[in-house]
């Protein structure tokens, strides 16, 4: 692990930045920690997770501002695309298990407690962000997820990874048509079935959903398919608005009172820029 | 204050005791009780040719050696089984950990024991013999409150310790407050540095509750130690432990704490280690007697996909393995089930 200080402190109790190299096994994970002169022990840190473009810094300067004044410790990490080509998604590559250390060794640095965090994710940043949570709900205050491509629904209507079903196989036939195992379809089941024993405490979570209001665009990076298409809609949008109903109807299913609020940036597209200039920064860290 | 008895090796089981406490011996053996400390000379090596150290490094033994251990029993199947006597002749070194007693059986590709010249009980400053009763954590003053993942196995060598081990650490990956805990057994550093290695957020054992061993212990003793332990772990920030439970299913003391409808009401989940899948049949089988049904198998059998297979088919259980229980997510899932379980209970 190799900690380098980007700004030094030149007085007591200036805001500090360290950026945190994190080795793990065979993958590297850089991060950025925004420590701030007061940290305030009631306002859990906020762990913000860049999409695909990978634009962790555009997430430290829009969040690091709001984050610093009001005393909360923002730690954005940066998943390489040579080492996490996919890390959005949580099956043979395990973000989730980067992101956990990268927790743990925040906290022992002594840069605030990691325990309980806000967990932010923009595009393929809030796809990683809900599965983490599903995985590990109790670990999360509150849950902003902002323009995600599409979800892995709070149910078992759809197979994993679009919902938490178990698919072709149910549990016995999980063998490719050659004989050997079926391992993605084991690892699969397997990651629905941890998420499905929490999906209570998932679904007690305060969820905060952000999208575009011109977020309608099928661009290149949106996954298109039928089934998706049909379950979750075709555009950001559309899928946001399922996802904020879909866990609402689950937590009512189960007597759980929902609390998701579901906020559509105006005048937005698909950019994080655009988002956070438009306000999402200020909804996130409310 | 000065050590009395600078040369001797004092043992990891004595390890909550300052040597500097000692200030002369009585030979007064009939009276002597478990957990009295016994200054020894090592007269010949046996089985266990190095004592472990408080500072958690085994040390060469030699003729001569002077050594402070407790009296204890000791039962391991592939070891010795040993009580609590000492013979001012000449006593048996039961436990690398630190065990002085009588052996009684021997497990037959093992040595003799090591054999050691009882010196005397050692006494504190006002005649009292030191016993490592009196150095335990402090009683507990509250009521448990924090799930306990109990891991029991079919024998010694199971699993139970690897997969308590694991357990420990996917649960401290996943950011729980982790007790490692080992509630019954011989002491020894062995587990105990494996437990700290997991990076649990408080480690302990029965000799941290004052028994040098827990064979022969009463069941009223091995619930109050254990009872101990856990709210010494929920004290110092703790929600959930991790307990493992020594020997087999049917070793004198784990069968009477799995016959205590007390002792089963503290667990929250049980995890069985096992070598094979007949062995994890029978333990099953055991167990339900018992009302406990096991959410997870573990252990040797692990390790080959076929016994996996064969116990999943003929328990309905399923089997983790060691990587399972490191995987934070796996283990964030089983203490899901087990706070579930208890948040139910208390309802």
């Amino acid at each position: 692990m190799l900690i380098e200080p980007i700004t030094a402190s030149t007085a007591d109790r200036q805001p500090i930045c360290h950026t945190l190299s994190l080795r793990l096994k065979n993958r590297a994970l850089a991060a950025t920690i925004h420590v701030p002169a007061n940290i305030d022990p009631s306002c859990p840190p906020l762990l913000a997770l860049h999409g695909i473009s990978r634009n962790a810094a555009a997430i430290s300067a829009s969040f690091a501002p709001t984050c610093l004044a009001r005393g909360q410790v923002l730690i954005v990490p940066r998943f390489s695309r040579k080492h996490w080509p996919h890390f959005q998604q949580i099956g043979r590559m395990r973000a989730d298990r980067a992101l956990l250390e990268l927790l743990a060794t925040v906290q022992s640095l002594g840069f605030g407690q990691t325990g309980k965090i806000d967990l932010f994710g923009y595009s393929g940043g809030a796809q990683l962000a809900h599965r983490f949570a599903m995985l590990y709900p109790n670990r999360i205050d509150t849950l902003h997820l902002a323009a995600a491509g599409w979800y892995c629904l709070p149910n078992t209507s759809l197979a994993f990874p679009m919902g938490l079903g178990l698919g072709r196989g149910l549990g016995s036939n999980l063998t490719l048509p050659n004989g050997t195992p079926d391992r993605k379809m084991i690892r699969n089941q397997q990651i629905a079935s941890l998420a499905r024993v929490q999906l209570d405490t998932f679904l007690k979570l305060r969820f905060r959903i952000y999208v575009g209001d011109q977020d309608d665009a099928r661009d290149p990076a949106l996954r298109k398919s039928t089934v998706l298409d049909l379950a979750q809609g075709k555009s950001r949008r559309a899928r946001a608005r399922t996802y904020a109903r879909c866990v609402s109807v689950e937590a009512q299913k189960v007597g759980i009172p929902p609390d998701v609020a579901l906020s559509e940036i105006p005048g937005c597209a698909h950019s994080f820029r655009d988002c956070a200039a438009a306000g999402m920064t200020s909804l996130v860290c409310r | 204050m000065t050590n009395t008895f600078p040369r001797a090796k004092w043992c990891f089981s004595s390890r909550r005791i300052d040597p500097s406490l000692a200030h002369g011996l009585d030979k007064d053996w009939a009276s002597t009780k478990p957990g009295d400390m016994i200054l020894g000379r090592i007269i010949s090596i046996g089985q266990h040719a190095r004592i472990q150290l408080p500072t958690g490094r085994p040390s060469t033994l030699y003729p001569g050696d002077l050594v402070a251990m407790p009296c204890g029993a000791r039962y391991a199947p592939d070891q010795f089984e040993g009580l609590a006597e000492i013979d001012p002749k000449g006593c048996d070194m039961l436990a690398g950990g630190g065990c002085l007693g009588r052996m009684v059986h021997r497990n037959a590709r093992r040595k003799e024991p090591t054999r050691v010249q009882p010196l005397g009980r050692i006494l504190d400053a006002d005649g009292k013999v030191i016993n490592t009763a009196d150095y335990g954590l402090p009683a507990a003053t509250s009521v448990i409150a924090i799930p306990i993942v109990a891991v029991f196995g079919t024998a010694m060598n199971s699993g139970k310790t690897t997969a308590a081990v694991a357990l420990s650490h996917g649960l401290t990956k996943a950011g729980w407050q982790v007790g490692a805990l080992k509630g019954t057994g011989t002491g020894a550093f062995g587990d105990f540095n494996d437990y700290v290695d997991t990076g649990a957020a408080f480690v302990a054992d029965f000799t941290d509750a004052g028994m040098a061993t827990t064979y022969m212990e009463p069941l009223d003793r091995l619930m109050a130690g254990i009872i101990d332990l856990v709210v010494a772990a929920q004290d110092q920030g703790c929600d959930i432990a991790v307990l493992e439970i020594a020997d087999g299913l049917f070793q004198r003391e784990t069968a009477a704490l799995l016959a205590d409808p007390a002792f089963k009401s503290m667990l929250s989940g049980v995890i069985f280690a096992c070598g094979d899948a007949l062995a994890a049949s029978g333990g099953v089988a055991s167990l339900a007697r018992n009302r406990i049904r096991p959410l997870a198998l573990t252990g040797m059998l692990s390790c080959s996909p076929m016994a996996t297979e064969e116990a999943r088919l003929n328990t309905g259980i399923e089997v983790l393995t060691r990587q399972h229980l490191l995987d934070p997510a796996e283990a964030n899932r089983l203490a899901t089930l087990v706070s579930a379980k208890m948040s139910a209970a208390a309802a």
